[in-house]
């Protein structure tokens, strides 16, 4: 399974290519590479979403 | 060694079911006449019925907004006098949505999401006193600690819409523990209508900022209970977290338009189908500003006014005992017992609009309006500011400093719209409405324009943006989260594709629909996980 280095690593070989990795491909880069010089975040977030099976036969 | 990115159980139950708790059922036949007339004509957002709608539905911001103004903070932090009112009914924010993966044409989300915001000091009488629901909570913590906040999506849906008194009996838990546990900053619950396939669909959505150490997994036992007991399928819990302990990623973006909010909404849908092409989950938020009078043409100074209160009182260095700022940055001093702001802000009417009394919120609109000052509330872990106007370049940077200079007192700054509209109006407000800011006799429900949480703020993003609404516009969308459930599955590079093919499929609504950018996208990486019935509850 990947995980979000072996993405960034990717992405990162990619745009070192020149390739074109469109505004979320930097977005993400930016994400990993920001992380170590991010001042340390006094909250963090928590989402939940509730799910429920759609009935098809309706 | 990085967390993998597999959300096998999360995925596969993607795959069957549809995401965030708002999809396929049932509607009360009666609402059906109302909803196909929406499918058929959107912009028809205050027929009387949707009116009626959701008068039903939703608690109301300006009413939480009321009660908050009408705490009066005592010379003990701890001790609060409360007032209470209720006034109005909401008002919307736009709506939000939430893309199940399969049948994506089946789903239109044509009612908008209510955002219920709320505020909070410590109060205690006004929760009985109020005739809302209970999903909406006004409590805060003692010493000062504010807390609450609010937002809307899960759903307790069978064969009938439920009513608000059952979201209330599925959310009320929540908010319970909300309230009690020291680490919530603030929270969002708020209450969605949407029609998808034809069918009513209601439900909640939960998001909460909280403090590092708090307990994901007893927030987790809540929730399934909460699955359970209404019978949901799974449910999921997404921590934001350091990308190394991550397993997921989601992505904000906003945007702005001249858009009125029906073609917001439309495009609101190219946006969904775009990332449904790509089998992403996400959520999207509509924040229609157009009333608010940051658009309207700026009146000249009344120099004459802001001399008068400059008299009248005293400045003070300290926000938490100030009641305004003015647009040089000087603030008035709202404090009596020169612990805490005590006075009500509408006072300063009795100043600048002698006679016309001090219970109506007009003559402190038209105050802001005239002299360009924010109305303040720092006397709480939140730092809260109102505008009505655009705030000036010192106005941002002092906010700002105070709050970056504060992060151990403050957990949130927020930079609220005033937003002037009809009583109960639900459309778009015609101008002649909209700046009518000084017939204002309840406090005016308000849009958080600026939210900061947990992080520093940056004066000169808040300013752009500011500056970029008066090019782009009026109607805000923003993709508030984007789920990747695929990863669970992905290899690497598949999961790069998608990455970029999402975001040259963005590119190209963008430009079909000349809807601008704010800023560049933010990516965030979350910690998610998947509860399912049977196995985990």
């Amino acid at each position: 399974m990947a995980t979000l280095k072996e993405v960034y690593d990717l992405l990162k070989e990619k745009q070192k290519n020149g390739e074109n990795i469109g505004m979320f491909g930097e977005s993400y880069i930016d994400m990993i590479e920001n992380e170590d010089k991010k001042e340390d975040k006094t909250t963090k977030e928590v989402d939940v979403s509730f799910v429920k099976n759609k009935d098809e036969t309706n | 060694m990085p967390a993998p990115l597999g959300l096998p159980f999360l995925l596969q139950a993607i795959a069957t079911i549809g995401v965030g708790g708002a999809v396929g059922y049932k509607a009360q036949k009666d609402l059906q006449p109302v909803i196909k007339e929406l499918k058929n004509s959107p912009e028809d957002m205050g027929s009387s019925e949707l009116k009626m709608l959701r008068a039903l539905l939703l608690p109301n911001q300006a009413l939480a907004s009321e009660v908050k103004e009408s705490i009066t903070f005592k010379k003990d932090n701890n001790e609060k006098i409360n007032q209470n009112s209720k006034k109005n009914l909401p008002l919307n924010t736009g709506p939000k949505k939430t893309k199940p993966p399969k049948k994506p044409n089946q789903i239109e989300e044509l009612a908008k999401d209510v955002v219920l915001e709320k505020i909070t000091e410590k109060i205690t009488e006004p929760k009985e006193k109020i005739n809302t629901p209970p999903i909406l909570g006004v409590s805060s913590q003692e010493g000062g600690k504010q807390i609450k906040d609010i937002t809307a999506g899960i759903s307790a849906q069978k064969d009938v819409v439920p009513s608000l008194l059952e979201q209330g009996k599925l959310a009320n838990p929540i908010r319970s523990f909300f309230e009690k546990d020291d680490g919530v900053v603030n929270y969002k619950i708020g209450d969605t209508i949407g029609a998808y396939g034809g069918d009513v669909e209601r439900s909640l959505d939960i998001e909460a900022n909280v403090k590092n150490d708090f307990n994901l997994d007893n927030f987790s036992e809540i929730i399934k209970n909460r699955a359970k007991e209404f019978d949901q399928d799974a449910v999921f819990v997404a921590e934001s977290a350091p990308y190394s302990k991550a397993n997921t990623v989601g992505f904000n973006l906003d945007f702005g338009s001249n858009l009125n909010i029906a073609d917001a909404l439309k495009v609101s849908e190219k946006i969904s189908d775009t990332v449904e092409l790509d089998g992403f989950t996400f959520k999207v938020k509509n924040l229609d500003t157009s009333g608010s009078s940051i658009y309207l043409p700026q009146v000249e100074r009344d120099m004459e006014m802001t001399k008068k209160v400059m008299d009248k009182y005293k400045t003070t260095d300290q926000i938490n005992l100030a009641g305004y700022m003015m647009p040089d940055g000087k603030m008035l001093n709202f404090s009596r017992n020169g612990n805490v702001r005590d006075t009500e802000h509408r006072r300063i009417g009795l100043t600048t609009h002698p006679g016309e009394g001090e219970i109506s919120f007009g003559p402190m609109y038209d105050f802001m309006n005239k002299t360009g000052a924010i109305r303040l509330a720092g006397n709480s872990n939140r730092l809260y500011a109102e505008i009505s106007s655009k705030p000036s370049t010192s106005q941002i940077r002092k906010l700002v400093d105070e709050y970056n200079q504060n992060r151990d007192r403050y957990d949130s700054l927020i930079i609220g719209l005033a937003m002037p509209k009809e009583e109960g109006a639900i459309g778009q407000v015609k101008p002649e409405t909209a700046i009518d800011l000084s017939k204002a006799i309840y406090r005016l429900p308000n849009e958080a324009f600026i939210e900061i949480n947990g992080e520093k703020a940056n004066a000169n993003d808040i300013y752009k943006k500011f500056q970029a609404s008066e090019v782009i516009g009026k109607t805000f969308t923003g993709i508030r989260q984007l789920n990747i459930p695929e990863f669970s599955n992905l290899s690497a590079q598949e999961a790069v594709e998608k990455i970029i093919n999402l975001g040259d499929n963005m590119s190209k609504i963008i430009e079909e629909t000349g809807i601008k950018t704010l800023d560049k996208p933010r990516t965030k990486s979350y910690n998610l996980k998947l509860f399912k019935k049977g196995k985990d509850y």
